[in-house]
């Protein structure tokens, strides 16, 4: 049996040593924002940085879970991010199929793609678009403007290629329909690229901040980022701006919530997306592998 | 069957956005040509015919508002926009966001045609001017006599959203003094045996005492002269003298400069570097915001801060709770080399409404938008704030409901936001002046309370607010270039307050400064005041 040396056993216990202290460093500032969110406001302003609270409360939470703005938001972002990351899979698979196949102006399509990738309309013709489709103030101005993003397109286009041809030539004897090919075939054969997208997709939708604000007049549709922002930064200066006294004067007047709260409601808005890494994990690095290696 | 649909939505879509853009061009082309020619005959015409009309109110309008708000956003369909429904007999759409995204929001709406019938601006910056000039607003010259609240807009507000000729907004309040400047903890001084600073020298002193010390008297070396955050706003500027946005000392050739670059700012900035120095600033200032500073100065742990007056109860609550023994004092303005002894003032408004140019042909509506504003923004007198005053009452949603009255002051919880009327069109009353707001009154801390009699009466004393020349004028360099030269100036003397290049780099970095184009802002500010006949003025 081979025995390590000591030398070796050094360098492999210092790695470890690295990489607890690296993943401590990375954890702690999530430890410390539970901490803060079950301690007491006044117990936060004596005290500071704490390792553990000085006596557990919940008022934080409660808070926030009282706030209708704030209930009604997580409602619209998992409403955004089911409907939108299934609208996105969707007419991104099928558009990725097309044109992985053999089918007559395939390169005309692929260039357009790509062209999306390199250049984009900018935010006024898009807010235009979005406006004369009649989707201002509803979700699908969320949804449908982003549900394929040329990047991803391509992966997959590449993954699909990856398939032998034979499978789907045998399908085809056997009297399937291209769309019956796709589904029943192309697609169960995808599950691990298509985890690794939704993934994506999920967190991009979960995090939809700015389009809320632009497309969406009715503020009691907006998204969970950007109440949160409301309780997190509403109040702290931006020192980069150029601001006149008084617009200063105006920010510090009106007063951020609590720390307590601002921690509590980030918890809150980050550990469901959060929950889908480890499901997904596991097809993450596969199907992202996949989609490049076999190109 | 999937490529045939996919060129179809993409050509859809292509024709659909040329539309829209050609659409939006015929809209706004006459509106332009007939600002820059005539609209204010027209417009005056347009309301004579309409007033005589039997009840202008009688009719439900359609109105709505865009507006970027730094307080928090009310329920779209709460019981305070149903009242302002009712009085106004009006179907009110107010589309508020949250203002570091207004500007841009507004930006996009403007480009594609979509502005609503008025908009709350932050000032007469760039973008409204090109706007104004656009023909985008209506020109509001011949509408504003009728209104009383907007009688009472000084001249000098007027001037500022003026353009061409034509007024294009409607400037709402803000105070002329109380301006956030430098506070001490006099309590502090007493305990130590010191007195009010009058000098940089004896400053340092104070702030080396505060830190070494233990002016807080718990044996622990927990306290810091003073703080101050990254950006460098003015920070320990002692009076307007040594602001770095104030124009009042002159160069040789007897052009104004600007305060950042003269020998004010200098002895400020040498004191800074010594107090860094000496540590009696926390080490790590230059990432650390207001926001963390202000917590750091009313947890009791500072003893010298910059704010305004009257401040803020939640946080003089917390200086309460950490120190009931602490007394805050307005620290009075060094002499600068100026000869000056000032505190510098504000311009004396802040934010606006302007109306859509459109509007001009409707003249019912501008009638009803602009009694809206005058009715929210007529002053009620402090002594008044209270449930027997009708018009108080209501703007606040109602006693117990929108607002609660302790000791005869009103306080507004956040929860019952939306059962405020004042939340949708949060316009500040326009006071006859400062004192009249009696900020000092509506305090009930009893440290805000001292803070605010002691503040309120030196600001009062004549001759101690500056008022900067730069408010009367419009300058397209002075509004854009000079903040980004402002901008490499800041960071130049953030390395010298920590000790990266020694203070014998100023006058090299005064010269970058005035090559790169600081000597053309100064040019152009010059001569605009000069037109204007604007001179710093002390109050």
């Amino acid at each position: 049996m081979y025995r390590k040396s000591l030398s070796e056993k050094t360098f492999d216990g210092s790695i470890i040593l690295l990489l607890v202290l690296t993943s401590l460093l990375m954890l702690f500032p999530f430890y410390y924002m539970i901490v803060i969110s079950f301690s007491s406001y006044d117990d936060y302003m004596r005290h500071g940085v704490m390792l553990w609270p000085k006596q557990w409360v919940l008022d934080a939470y409660r808070s926030i879970f009282e706030s209708r703005a704030f209930v009604r938001s997580i409602g619209s972002t998992v409403f955004v991010t089911v409907a939108g990351t299934l609208v996105d899979l969707i007419m991104t698979s099928s558009m990725a199929y097309a044109l992985s196949r053999d089918i007559p102006g395939r390169k005309f399509f692929n260039m357009m793609v790509v062209f999306t990738f390199l250049f984009g309309g900018g935010m006024i013709p898009t807010y235009l678009i979005i406006k004369s489709t009649g989707l201002i103030d509803t979700y699908w101005a969320l949804i449908v403007p982003g549900c394929i993003s040329a990047f991803n397109l391509i992966i997959i286009r590449q993954f699909f290629r990856g398939i032998p041809n034979e499978l789907n030539d045998a399908a085809l004897i056997d009297g399937a329909s291209e769309v019956k090919i796709f589904v029943l075939i192309v697609l169960p054969l995808s599950k691990p690229v298509l985890a690794a997208f939704s993934l994506f997709y999920a967190v991009g939708h979960w995090n939809t901040f700015f389009d809320a604000i632009l497309y969406l007049n009715d503020s009691t549709k907006w998204t969970l980022q950007v109440v949160l922002r409301q309780l997190v930064i509403l109040g702290n200066v931006s020192d980069t701006l150029h601001q006149s006294p008084e617009a200063r004067m105006t920010q510090l007047e009106h007063q951020t919530p609590p720390e307590t709260i601002g921690m509590a409601a980030v918890l809150v808005a980050t550990i469901p997306i959060l929950l889908l890494y480890p499901f997904l994990q596991k097809h993450f690095a596969k199907g992202v592998m996949l989609g490049s290696i076999k190109g | 069957m999937k490529k045939k649909n996919a060129s179809l939505l993409l050509m859809l879509s292509l024709s659909l956005g040329v539309t829209a853009c050609s659409a939006n061009k015929e809209e706004t082309q006459p509106t332009s040509s007939s600002a820059s020619t005539g609209t204010a005959p027209a417009a005056s015409s347009a309301s004579a015919t309409a007033s005589p009309s039997a009840d202008p109110a009688a009719k439900k309008l359609d109105i709505s508002l865009f507006e970027g708000v730094w307080s928090a956003i009310p329920d779209p369909n709460g019981a305070g926009i149903q009242a302002i429904n009712e009085k106004f007999n009006v179907n009110f759409k107010a589309n508020l966001v949250p203002f570091d995204q207004g500007g841009q929001k507004m930006a996009v709406l403007m480009a594609s045609g979509d502005m609503p019938d008025f908009v709350g601006l932050g000032g007469a910056d760039p973008s409204y001017l090109k706007w104004a000039k656009q023909g985008a607003f209506l020109p509001l010259n011949d509408y504003i006599d009728k209104y009383p609240v907007l009688q009472l807009i000084p001249k000098t507000a007027w001037d500022s959203v003026t353009v061409d000729g034509n007024i294009y907004a409607i400037p709402r309040f803000f105070t002329t003094k109380y301006r956030n400047v430098p506070i001490i903890r006099k309590d502090w001084l007493d305990k130590l045996n010191l007195q009010m600073p009058t000098t940089y020298e004896e400053l340092l002193n104070v702030a080396k005492a505060f830190t070494f010390n233990d002016p807080d008297g718990n044996g622990k070396d927990d306290t810091y002269g003073f703080v101050m955050a990254n950006g460098l706003d003015n920070e320990m500027a002692m009076g307007s003298g040594f602001y770095s946005d104030t124009w009042s000392m002159k160069n040789d050739k007897g052009q104004y400069l600007p305060g950042i670059i003269t020998d004010a700012s200098k002895q400020r900035i040498q004191f800074l570097r010594d107090a860094f120095k000496a540590g009696v600033v926390p080490k790590d200032w230059p990432v650390l915001t207001y926001k963390d500073n202000r917590t750091t100065f009313y947890s009791g742990k500072a003893g010298i801060y910059y704010d305004g007056t009257p401040g803020n109860k939640g946080l003089f609550d917390q200086l309460l709770k950490a120190d009931p023994n602490a007394v805050v004092e307005t620290i009075p303005p060094f002499k600068a080399p100026d000869g000056s002894q000032a505190l510098p003032g504000l311009s004396g408004w802040y934010q606006m409404y302007s109306l859509n140019g459109k509007l001009k042909n409707d003249p019912d509506k501008v009638d009803r938008i602009l009694s809206m504003i005058n009715y929210f923004a007529t002053f009620i007198p402090p002594e008044q704030q209270n449930e027997n005053n009708p018009d108080f009452d209501w703007k606040n949603g109602g006693v117990g409901k929108g607002y609660t009255m302790e000791n005869g002051v009103a306080d507004y919880p956040e929860a019952s936001l939306s059962l405020r009327p004042k939340s949708y069109l949060e316009i500040a009353e326009w006071a006859p002046s400062d004192e009249a707001l009696q900020v000092e009154k509506k305090a009930i801390n009893p440290i805000q309370k001292a803070y605010a009699e002691k503040s309120v009466k030196l600001w009062s004393t004549p001759g101690m607010t500056y008022i900067n020349p730069v408010f009367s004028i419009h300058s397209d360099l002075y509004d854009t270039k000079f903040w980004e030269l402002n901008t490499k100036l800041i960071d130049e003397q953030t390395k010298m307050i920590v000790g990266n290049t020694s203070m014998d780099n100023w006058d090299k970095m005064v010269q970058d400064f005035l090559k790169n184009g600081g000597q053309d802002v100064i040019d152009e500010v010059n001569q605009k005041m000069q037109e204007a006949g604007a001179e710093p003025v002390y109050k």
